[in-house]
């Protein structure tokens, strides 16, 4: 069986653009979260999130507004361009696949007008001209291909939360399966607009209020967690078959071992209580791998700091890890950057990166007292130093997708 | 290397028909899609771009759950029919497939929110100088949006309501928005089916490019000529290894190997152009005639299908 190594590796996040920002970030345990200042949201219940700040103008890109149109598609190409760099990709072949995602498309109401009171059709016309300014989510894609050409497919992979793992692990599969060489895959995302925000606030998920002196708004699996915090941004691996990278002297970062993606076929707007589509997903990337539980010894949880969330999340790690969870550290970078949906699964493989490359854990920043169901060996406040040989991480959708990636170190 | 498929279960909502069996018939018949214009688009360079009424509109009502319904875009609507039509022909769960077992893969078109209520957040969302109003946004036009409209807008929306509606628990991959996606999803399910991950494939298609935004879009980007019919459509296939199978259709001669093709949709003249939701239905509509196919996609947006 062909193993699938990782090449190169790229990241956007409201704690450091690029790998060596975002690592000293993790390291320092920096709180990426703050007051909104894309977008006026002072009449909004929610004005804190993680926004992406100092993103490097993409070179070569023909549309100078971009980023005020769509901010995700120049994370996309930001972290993709590193990724592709570090990886010596130039240019795509039919050998290659890219395979990334992002979860909703994003519409464009800057410039809207009704220039007085129109009637209804006049109304719907003014609609559909600002339904023009929507940005299809191959977008990233289109421009990614216009500028490294046509790999021999592109995927746009639409599953919402667990859009990051999902990609990873499904071009994973495609390498190791012999259907192509070479991938670049992982996700981007910001929902941080009007109607994103304006849309969770909807919902009720997420959380209000500004906290002082710097501590984070989110708080996963603490007792006083009030809900999610939106994030952004953007995280892209190159993904090769290890013999052929080695056999042209590139260097491995990880591997990628096991990958399981399940539905929990329950409810869409909260995790089935039983957590028996997380646990299916953890196992299933078990199998993959073909590793038994104990040799998880680091976990990278979804743990989005939402009350439902995170004890399902705990209680399907203990029944997994049933001998060994007291003694594997988890984390949750949310804590750090919030959740950035599309983008968060695979901004948290590079987490895992960090992890197995610097033989350091990130903290939970926010985490000061464990909340009633949410009991794992948490790793809280600081970084930790620890020599993880497997990693898993997990991502979990709205709408009941799980995936659960396993990753380990380069083997060379 | 795809395994040796077997379709055990197939629905089918075109313009011309609301099920197989119908579309089929109409097919045979020799009706071709119709379209009319949106009045609206008058005077503005999409005048000329025209839209097929659905076969059945009410065809929707039919969908049991109504709790769940409420969540449910018109997209998320036809996958939810075609997937019922493929599932009770197919009835994987009364034949003992365990849940965890089927696998559900999707392709789905340009998110497609709702036009009136859309309509009704915009109108509330304007200062009185006639522009666009953070403030109006904030204090009326929020409140005018829809609770749900988060799970009208999330693409992966259609696919995870089937999977509750269905009880379908196994892997799954999501795509969008064009032809070649759906084409994938159905690579991806013949992949897991071939590596053991699944026993059982659960393959939608739906896509709703009737809707004024998404006809817009599409012609904009070139996707649409001004002679297609935009038509909405849904199809789903359940998909089998040989031991699972009961003695049923063998999807023969599928190419499932991405390819450089260039857009080809032959159906688009006869039911009009579906675009997601096209390679499923050119599958379905093929096997059912008994047309042995090749299906192939592009890195780009196409894919291509010939009669082989």
């Amino acid at each position: 069986m062909r193993r699938v190594a990782i090449t190169g590796f790229g990241v956007v996040s409201p704690i450091g653009v690029g790998r060596e920002a975002f690592f000293a970030g993790l390291e320092s345990g920096k709180n990426g979260i703050a007051p909104i200042t894309r977008f006026d949201a002072s009449g909004l219940d929610v004005r804190c999130a993680g926004e992406v700040q100092d993103v490097p103008e993409p070179a070569d890109e023909p549309d100078r507004d971009l980023f005020w149109r769509d901010p995700k598609v120049v994370f996309a190409l930001t972290a993709a361009e590193e990724a592709l760099a570090m990886a010596g990709v130039d240019s795509f072949s039919a050998d290659d696949l890219i395979h990334i995602g992002s979860s909703l498309e994003t519409f464009c109401f800057r410039d809207f007008s009704l220039n007085g009171h129109p009637g209804e059709e006049a109304l719907l016309r003014r609609l559909i001209a600002t339904y023009r300014g929507c940005l299809p989510l191959d977008t990233a894609i289109s421009r990614i291909r216009a500028r490294y050409g046509n790999p021999g497919q592109a995927v746009t992979n639409c599953s919402a939360c667990a859009v990051g793992a999902q990609t990873i692990g499904q071009a994973f599969h495609a390498i190791r399966d012999g259907r192509f060489t070479r991938a670049m895959t992982g996700g981007f995302d910001s929902m941080i607009n009007l109607l994103g925000v304006g849309g969770f606030q909807l919902l009720g998920a997420l959380a209000t209020g500004e906290p002082g002196n710097g501590a984070t708004l989110c708080l996963p699996f603490d007792a006083n967690r009030t809900g999610l915090v939106l994030g952004e941004g953007a995280a892209f691996v190159v993904l090769e078959e290890r013999e052929q990278a080695l056999a042209v002297g590139k260097t491995l970062y990880a591997e990628i071992v096991g990958f399981g993606s399940t539905l929990d076929a329950c409810g869409l707007s909260a995790p089935d209580p039983t957590g028996d589509g997380a646990v299916r997903a953890m196992r299933a990337a078990l199998a993959d791998a073909g590793l038994p539980s104990q040799a998880v010894d680091h976990i990278n949880t979804h743990g989005t700091g939402t009350q439902l969330n995170d004890p399902v999340e705990a209680q399907a790690i203990r029944r997994v890890f049933a001998d060994t969870w007291e003694r594997i550290p988890v984390t949750a970078v949310k804590s750090m950057i919030g959740h950035s949906i599309a983008a968060a699964g695979a901004i948290e493989v590079v987490a895992c990166l960090y992890t197995l490359l610097r033989s350091r854990i990130p903290p939970n920043i926010g985490l000061q007292k464990v909340g009633a169901g949410c009991e794992l060996n948490h790793v809280a406040g600081t970084a930790r130093p620890f020599a993880a040989r497997y990693v898993l991480t997990n991502s979990f959708g709205f709408g009941g997708q799980n995936a659960s990636l396993i990753l380990t170190q380069a083997d060379t | 290397m795809c395994p040796e498929l077997f379709i055990t279960g197939t629905g089918v909502l075109t313009c011309l028909g609301s099920s197989l069996q119908t579309t089929v018939a109409a097919l045979a018949a020799g009706r071709r899609v119709e379209g009319k214009s949106y009045s609206f688009l008058a005077g503005t360079p999409y005048a000329a771009l025209s839209v097929a009424p659905p076969a059945e509109p009410g065809i929707t009502a039919h969908i049991r759950d109504k709790r769940i319904h409420k969540f449910m875009s018109r997209q998320a609507e036809l996958a939810a029919v075609a997937a019922r039509q493929a599932l009770a022909q197919s009835s994987p769960l009364a034949r003992g497939i365990r849940p965890e077992r089927i696998g559900l893969y999707a392709g789905v078109g340009l998110t497609a929110m709702d036009m009136d209520g859309s309509v009704s957040f915009l109108r509330k969302s304007f200062g009185e100088d006639g522009a666009f109003s953070h403030n109006a946004f904030t204090q009326k036009g929020l409140r005018a949006i829809h609770p749900l409209w988060s799970f009208h807008s999330l693409a992966n929306m259609p696919a995870c309501i089937v999977s509750v509606l269905e009880g379908i628990k196994g892997d799954n991959g999501l795509y969008t928005p064009w032809e070649d996606q759906s084409a994938f999803a159905l690579i991806e399910a013949a992949h897991a089916l071939g590596r053991g991950d699944i026993d059982c494939a659960v393959v939608l298609a739906s896509d709703t490019p009737s809707h004024p935004a998404s006809l817009v879009e599409l012609a904009r980007a070139g996707y649409l000529a001004p002679t297609e019919i935009a038509a909405d459509g849904a199809a789903c296939l359940v998909l089998e290894r040989s031991e699972t199978a009961p003695p049923s259709r063998r999807l023969k001669n599928m190419d499932l190997v991405f390819t450089g093709a260039p857009l080809h949709d032959p159906l688009a003249s006869f039911i009009g152009r579906t675009v997601a939701a096209a390679p499923l239905l050119l599958v379905a509509l093929a096997d059912a005639c008994g047309v042995p196919c090749r299906l192939t996609g592009c890195g780009g947006h196409g894919f291509s299908f010939e009669a082989v």
